[in-house]
């Protein structure tokens, strides 16, 4: 059988820099779940606020989000604003800016799904109950909203984590780029490496998403 | 004075450019002690008007007077203490699912700021009341419909109402679970002297344990009084077949060939 190219990676620095790479994905998808899901459980709840006007705003942010392709929206930020605003973001701050403003919508939605499909008697339980509305929210709507939110969510998460892959086209250089670039560098020597680093960055996206994945499953377990 | 009086009672919803009337000027007295039954097809104005008791709904005019209190003149902070007196149980028993049973009672009561132990003592004393003392620890999926209804009216009770509203609390049930949560009704009616409104299409709840009966058509009260003075179909089935006879006429104005629900 002809060589898989793994070897490469122990060559010199080589699975250092690309564990390096996967560090700069990881954090840019850190920061950008992180703030989504504040900033999606905020919006989630103004969707299910009746005003007419907020609903609209919300509406085009959301079709906006839906309709871009994420890459589109990171040349517009990153390539874009530079020219026409004369903004100096870095690339990364564009990255998470992009990620937050995909995220926060698509997790809004989630959230405004989830408060609608709790059923109105559990609101009127709770009030018949003798609850006020801040007492009805907090104890009897919001967590059942968060388990609901919980295997919806993680499919976005790990979406997000996997689509980070695309920062390298506005220059981060992330872990598919070192990948890239240890292999241009040894196509002379081991022109199999194609093969055995991808393999390994697939391995290492599988290890960065595969405990969120089982988080979830034991988190629907438990709150079954 | 009676314990609940409704006066001129109407409520209409509002969809878009359509006005529906769910309930037109509607007068019932219910006295202290009271078993009174609502009775009706599905779409008469039952659920609203049991609401409007415990303000769930707001009526678009006429009064609800519960204990000498007008409901529409309380604050929401009143009206909030005036639902402990006013307690009620649910069709689907609507119980917190992560929470076990004794949790599941003395929630209300800790958000009321009971101490937990008190709040415990009380719970044992209803559930060997309701008689599940065995069943403390488990969750309501472990439970079976009935079991959970004795839950739900457990936990109503726990704030010491002096009414329970039953919104349709046994229409989820077979007839033998049925039986017994009306006997458990009547146990409580009696024990605790707590006066009980329920609404109900099963002609067979109203007979079995109400003492006062009000018949409710297309958001009009038809009857009411005493049971034995109320005219009641002899048809144990009489609202059902009912139903049934609209949708069937409802299924042919759409060209759609007699559904038969099966009855009994």
């Amino acid at each position: 059988m002809a060589s898989l190219g793994i070897d490469v990676l122990f060559k010199g620095t080589n699975f250092l820099r690309l564990l390096q790479g996967l560090w700069v994905s990881i954090e840019i998808s850190l920061i950008s779940v992180v703030l989504s899901i504040l900033l999606g459980l905020l919006v989630g709840v103004l969707m299910t606020v009746n005003n007419k006007v907020l609903h609209a705003i919300l509406k085009v942010y959301l079709e906006t989000v839906r309709i871009m392709p994420q890459m589109v929206l990171l040349f517009i930020v990153y390539f874009g604003t530079t020219r026409v605003f004369g903004w100096d973001m870095s690339a990364e701050t564009s990255a998470i800016f992009v990620f937050t403003f995909w995220g926060t919508a698509e997790m809004g939605d989630l959230v405004r799904g989830s408060i609608k499909s709790i059923p109105a008697i559990q609101f009127e339980s709770a009030w018949a109950l003798g609850m006020d509305k801040v007492q009805t929210y907090f104890y009897i709507i919001l967590p059942q909203t968060v388990r609901r939110l919980i295997p919806l969510s993680i499919n976005l998460i790990t979406r997000m984590i996997k689509t980070t892959s695309l920062v390298m086209m506005i220059g981060i250089v992330e872990v598919l780029k070192v990948a890239q670039q240890i292999i241009e560098a040894n196509r002379k020597t081991s022109p199999n490496a194609a093969f055995g680093v991808f393999l390994v960055v697939f391995l290492l996206y599988f290890i960065v998403c595969w405990p969120i994945s089982r988080l979830a499953t034991y988190l629907e377990k438990r709150w079954a | 004075m009676h314990e609940i009086e409704i006066k001129n009672l109407s409520k209409s919803f509002v969809d878009k450019d359509t006005k529906v009337d769910a309930l037109r000027d509607i007068n019932i007295t219910v006295d202290k002690g009271d078993i009174f039954g609502i009775i009706g097809m599905s779409g008469a104005g039952k659920s609203t008007l049991i609401r409007c008791i415990n303000y769930l709904e707001k009526p678009t005019s006429g009064q609800v007077i519960v204990e000498g209190k007008e409901l529409g003149q309380l604050n929401e902070k009143e009206l909030r203490e005036q639902r402990q007196d006013i307690a009620m149980i649910f069709q689907h028993f609507n119980l917190l699912q992560q929470k076990n049973v004794i949790d599941n009672i003395i929630f209300p009561l800790v958000l009321q700021g009971v101490k937990k132990k008190e709040a415990r003592e009380k719970a044992f004393e209803l559930l060997s009341k309701v008689g599940l003392e065995d069943k403390a620890k488990s969750y309501p999926s472990q439970l079976s419909g009935g079991q959970q209804q004795r839950v739900a009216i457990a936990r109503a009770l726990a704030a010491d109402p002096k009414i329970l509203l039953c919104d349709e609390a046994t229409s989820a049930l077979d007839p033998q679970t049925t039986a017994s949560i009306l006997t458990l009704l009547k146990e409580i009616n009696k024990e605790y002297g707590i006066t009980i409104v329920l609404i109900t299409h099963q002609m067979s709840v109203v007979k079995a344990i109400c003492n006062k009966v009000a018949v409710l058509e297309e958001g009009q009260l038809i009857e009411s009084g005493r049971l034995e003075d109320v005219n009641l179909p002899e048809d144990k089935f009489f609202w059902l077949n009912k139903e049934n006879e609209l949708k069937n006429k409802e299924f042919e104005k759409a060209g759609i060939k007699e559904v038969r629900n099966y009855v009994g």
